[in-house]
């Protein structure tokens, strides 16, 4: 069986992406384990990796002005697109936020005081966990994330994969519908949207499914917290009928799944409550099914 | 006064304290930055008064007049553009164009590279459910396909009023979206729930917070009793709590119907005077 | 120095600009063959992501590099596992 790629996305933070994928992670065999929200990835918590190799990651680079040769003429800061170029204390300086590093100030600068240096933004690791090898990364706060780090836990997964023959890559997503959820979507064969039954968890369950549909995929549904809204989750399952989206789980609201979390355990690791782990096992088993079907 | 309402991780509240404060405070605007996925509108519900198309200006080659010298593509950063001399071809990638300019300045032939309009968003304008007279709710609205909203975050940043008071819902995460949208405020409110995820993320926000130096406050949501995890986590920081928002079903019911959240339970709205307390005080200090 | 190894050297030079690392180090080239007679080499290209917005960019810099060789006439390069490999392809043979 080649190589399929399974990935988790809600477009709204917090319906129960990451806790769903772990759940998931203790369930599918021969998988390799990818966290792409590079942002503020969660998954380690669940998962509780031991990382066996760590690598920084390059990303764009900034420019830096040197104030020996800077004679102040003004010519970068009238001509940067993304207000990058300040004047503070009298001196000319780059804020390396906004800073696109798009290089035009180092073009134009006419005493070539301008130069561009090199980021690190982060860094990705291998590690080893219970339940299979994991790939994912860490996006230093306030860098550009622009999927560039996902496409690379992303590859080294797959090469990692390919290595051992793994089944599947499953894969927990950021939150958006930005350029990192586009790279998340890039060679997926399967997304499971998580949503929840409110206002917000429809719109944005239509925005992440359209987004998807730019990729040809298979999607699934899933409707965490169904049970707080039961006409919400009507409407919900009625939309994913009528755009080809399969639904294979309802999970009910039940503080025990945030327990369970604040124990950093899934909810099928919860042994006095049945029910709620026959909830996930019916969900991996409507998907195995599907998957296995296809 | 500018309030950027953050998190770090999505779903902890960042849209419901940003329209409890909105709903609770005197005179102050509800402004969604969050342009990949508004969410304020469903609350707010506000009568749309301004549509403004948001453009991003990328390059037209016109290959009559262009020598195929390939200066466009060796200087574009973003390797959105790339000539093939021997076929005279140029190949524009406009998902990779991030509107710089470098093309422009660099090309050598009069006319042969000019920018033009893309539109890739909106921001509206309109007035929220408080009936005022003038506009007091402002969202940016990124299209799908787009690669990045910070261009609409940074416009609608130049369009707000030094002298008016405002709550901006900014984006989940840590990354540029929400350094934008932070960059230009004087308070961050940072909203948590007492959960490891919500503390893993805060405790990444909390350091671009600290790191830009904006007076900030944490206000933890879906609180519940016997859970501190976040008091312990705010103590170990040095972090003020603003307050705590309860763990509460009818409050959830009301968020997932779009109703509004402040009559939604008395412990809500008490919860959210005893913020609104604490804020005023700080926001003093500034 | 053998021919072959001049190739990956000059693959090593080729970055990916999103992933800041060469395409030789990746594993972005699969199937590499040489024919020193004919002056020849012909490699499969496989980009980081199936819709990786860069994968026209690097295949036609992978030619190109490679052409620079002063023992290489003749460049067939193949993108593969690509949403654009169509056009890719079809762009490299125009180069």
């Amino acid at each position: 069986m080649s190589l399929k790629q399974l990935v988790v996305l809600s477009g709204k933070g917090g319906a129960g992406k990451t806790t769903l994928t772990a759940t998931l992670a203790k369930m599918f065999k021969n998988k390799v384990i990818v966290d792409t929200d590079v942002d503020a990835a969660d998954m380690f918590i669940l998962m509780k990796p031991d990382i066996k190799k760590e690598k920084k990651f390059k990303g764009k680079s900034v420019a830096e002005i040197n104030q020996n040769k800077c004679t102040k003429c003004g010519k970068c800061k009238s001509l940067c697109r993304f207000d990058a170029i300040n004047i503070i204390n009298d001196k000319y300086k780059i804020n390396e936020y906004m800073c696109d590093g798009c290089h035009l100030c180092e073009i134009a600068c006419p005493v070539d005081a301008i130069k561009m240096e090199e980021q690190i933004v982060g860094e990705w690791y291998l590690s080893d966990t219970k339940w299979g090898k994991m790939v994912h990364a860490k996006l230093y706060p306030g860098a550009e994330n622009s999927g560039n780090l996902v496409t690379m836990v992303k590859h080294q997964a797959k090469l990692l994969a390919e290595n051992m023959d793994s089944n599947y890559l499953l894969i927990d997503g950021p939150p958006g519908i930005g350029c990192p959820v586009n790279s998340t979507l890039s060679g997926a064969d399967y997304a499971i949207l998580v949503t929840e039954p409110t206002q917000s968890g429809l719109h944005d369950l239509k925005r992440i499914y359209e987004t998807s549909r730019f990729f040809d995929i298979k999607n699934y549904l899933v409707i965490n917290k169904f049970d707080i809204n039961e006409e919400m989750t009507e409407k919900i399952i009625q939309y994913s009928r009528s755009n080809n989206i399969k639904m294979i789980g309802k999970i009910p609201y039940d503080k025990k799944v945030v327990e369970a979390l604040v124990n950093l355990k899934t909810p099928i690791e919860l042994n006095d409550e049945i029910k709620l782990k026959k909830v996930f096992e019916k969900i991996f088993n409507e998907l195995i099914c599907d998957i296995e079907k296809r | 006064m500018k309030i950027a309402v953050a998190s770090g991780k999505g779903g902890t509240g960042k849209t419901t304290v940003s329209v409890l404060l909105y709903e609770y405070l005197d005179n102050y605007s509800y402004v969604d930055m969050d342009v990949e996925e508004p969410n304020g509108h469903i609350f707010v519900k506000p009568a749309i008064e301004k549509v403004e198309d948001f453009n991003k200006l990328i390059p037209n080659i016109n290959e009559d007049v262009c020598t195929f010298c390939g200066k466009c593509e060796k200087n574009c950063p973003y390797n959105a553009i790339s000539i093939i001399e021997s076929s005279k071809k140029t190949l524009f990638f406009e998902d990779l164009c991030q509107s710089c300019g470098v093309c422009s300045y660099v090309c050598p032939v009069d006319k042969a590279l000019i920018e033009k309009n893309k539109k890739i968003g909106v921001i509206n304008y309109g007035k929220g459910f408080k009936n005022s007279e003038e506009i007091d709710f402002i969202e940016g609205i990124l299209n799908i396909g787009e690669p990045s909203g910070v261009p609409i975050i940074n416009k609608i940043n130049k369009k707000l009023d030094s002298e008016k008071n405002y709550i901006v819902d900014a984006p989940p995460g840590t990354t540029c979206p929400v350094v934008a949208t932070i960059e230009k405020v004087d308070y961050v409110i940072l909203v948590t729930e007492p959960t490891p995820f919500g503390i893993n993320d805060l405790d990444l926000t909390l350091e671009v917070v600290r790191e830009l130096k904006k007076p900030h406050g944490l206000i933890i949501n879906k609180n519940t009793e016997d859970n501190n995890l976040a008091d312990k986590y705010a103590k170990k920081k040095n972090l003020r709590i603003l307050g705590k928002i309860p763990y509460d079903k009818d409050f959830a019911v009301s968020y997932s119907r779009g109703d509004s959240l402040l009559d939604s339970s008395q412990r809500i709205q008490s919860s959210v005077k005893k913020i609104g307390i604490n804020l005023n005080k700080y926001l003093k200090e500034i | 120095m053998e021919l072959k190894k001049k190739i990956i050297n000059k693959l090593k030079e080729i970055i990916d600009p999103e992933l800041m690392e060469d395409v030789w180090s990746l594993k972005l080239i699969k199937d590499l063959e040489v024919d020193k007679n004919n002056k020849s080499v012909s490699l499969k290209f496989r980009p980081t992501a199936y819709h990786c917005p860069l994968g026209i960019q690097i295949a036609m810099n992978i030619k190109k590099k490679l052409l620079q060789i002063e023992e290489i006439d003749n460049v067939n390069l193949k993108v593969v596992d690509f949403i654009m490999a169509e056009k890719a392809n079809k762009y490299l043979e125009e180069m």
